[in-house]
């Protein structure tokens, strides 16, 4: 949440609100074969490169609620004026922490820009 | 998901000097799920959120090496010319699985002093409606998508000199042949400008467009 003052300043207080639901478990498993003949002045090379993923991720940002306050009295007040709050729709509270894909790379759930295109 | 790529090569001594490297690399994605179906999607977009691509990607590339060697002095001139794709971005396509608009919710009130939202103490209770203010946000990748891929060549002339060292000179060119854009569907091409830019403004839709949310209290 954010406090702000009269100056301008902010005070941000909490948890960082793209922490409230994030995990990432995965499995890699690469299987990788070369066979290489000769023959002649041929050296022929023949392979094959797999890799087999498996990926859950969880990413909710501002899902425990994210508020702003305009002061210190409306933040004592419990009275904010700016509120942002992500949640699951799927019901189970299982996967309020889940999201139901688990099969691909790193995403990201709700709210802001995409992902990082990290490889 | 899984990631399948098999390849054939063949480095052909043509001349005792003169050696041919040529080949070619098949790889090909395939992904077990799929994300969940949103009709909205398809009506307002005309993007289905539960088909995602899955592109292959040829590769061919080939390449020279030319001993030049005489007496002392060692040379060679190498080259070669190829598509190349690197490892694939898969987290271009995750946006889709995470953001179909059917598993999450949004609601936000942007700052505004004249606001009063009541605080809530309990992170599993939060408030999930401020008057009609709730969003979701959907990711979809066009189903032609293909994953960057770039041509590149080279053509190097290398020199041994005194003291050990070795002298190059090369010529590298980087073309792409496939690359990423994004584009916000929310947005739609209204008119043209006089001097050719597109204008682009919101989109005429049935489904409701993030917005800066009605105030509240």
């Amino acid at each position: 949440m954010v406090v702000r003052l009269p100056d301008g300043s902010r005070f941000n207080l909490g948890t960082e609100n793209s922490s409230h639901a994030n995990e990432l478990d995965q499995d890699a498993i690469e299987a990788h074969d070369d066979y290489t003949m000769v023959r002649g002045s041929h050296s022929y090379t023949f392979g094959t490169h797999n890799e087999f993923f498996k990926f859950r991720n969880l990413f909710i940002q501002n899902n425990f609620g994210n508020y702003d306050f305009a002061s210190i009295d409306n933040f004592a007040a419990g009275n904010a004026q700016g509120f942002d709050h992500s949640f699951s729709l799927t019901g189970d509270p299982n996967r309020r922490r889940a999201s139901r894909w688990r099969s691909l790379a790193s995403t990201r759930a709700i709210s802001g820009g995409s992902a990082p295109a990290s490889r | 998901m899984a990631q399948f790529g098999v390849y054939a090569g063949d480095q052909w001594r043509v001349r005792p000097r003169f050696t041919l490297t040529y080949g070619i690399r098949w790889d090909k994605p395939h992904l077990p799920d799929t994300p969940t179906a949103n009709p909205a999607s398809v009506a307002s977009y005309g993007f289905r959120t539960d088909v995602v691509p899955s592109p292959q990607q040829w590769s061919p590339r080939a390449g020279f090496n030319w001993d030049l060697t005489r007496g002392e002095v060692r040379q060679q001139v190498r080259g070669g010319v190829g598509l190349f794709g690197g490892r694939n971005p898969f987290v271009y396509l995750s946006n889709q699985y995470g953001n179909t608009g059917i598993e999450f919710r949004r609601i936000s009130l942007t700052f505004n002093a004249a606001n009063s939202v009541p605080f809530t103490a309990n992170p599993d209770n939060q408030p999930k409606s401020l008057g009609n203010a709730g969003t979701n946000e959907i990711d979809v990748v066009d189903p032609d998508y293909k994953f960057p891929s770039i041509v590149r060549g080279n053509l190097a002339y290398d020199r041994s000199l005194p003291f050990g060292l070795v002298g190059d000179v090369e010529l590298l060119f980087t073309n792409s042949v496939e690359d990423v854009t994004y584009r916000n569907l929310n947005l739609v091409q209204t008119s043209t400008r006089p001097d050719g830019r597109p204008f682009f403004g919101p989109r005429q839709s049935n489904v409701q467009r993030r917005h800066p949310a009605p105030q509240h209290g």
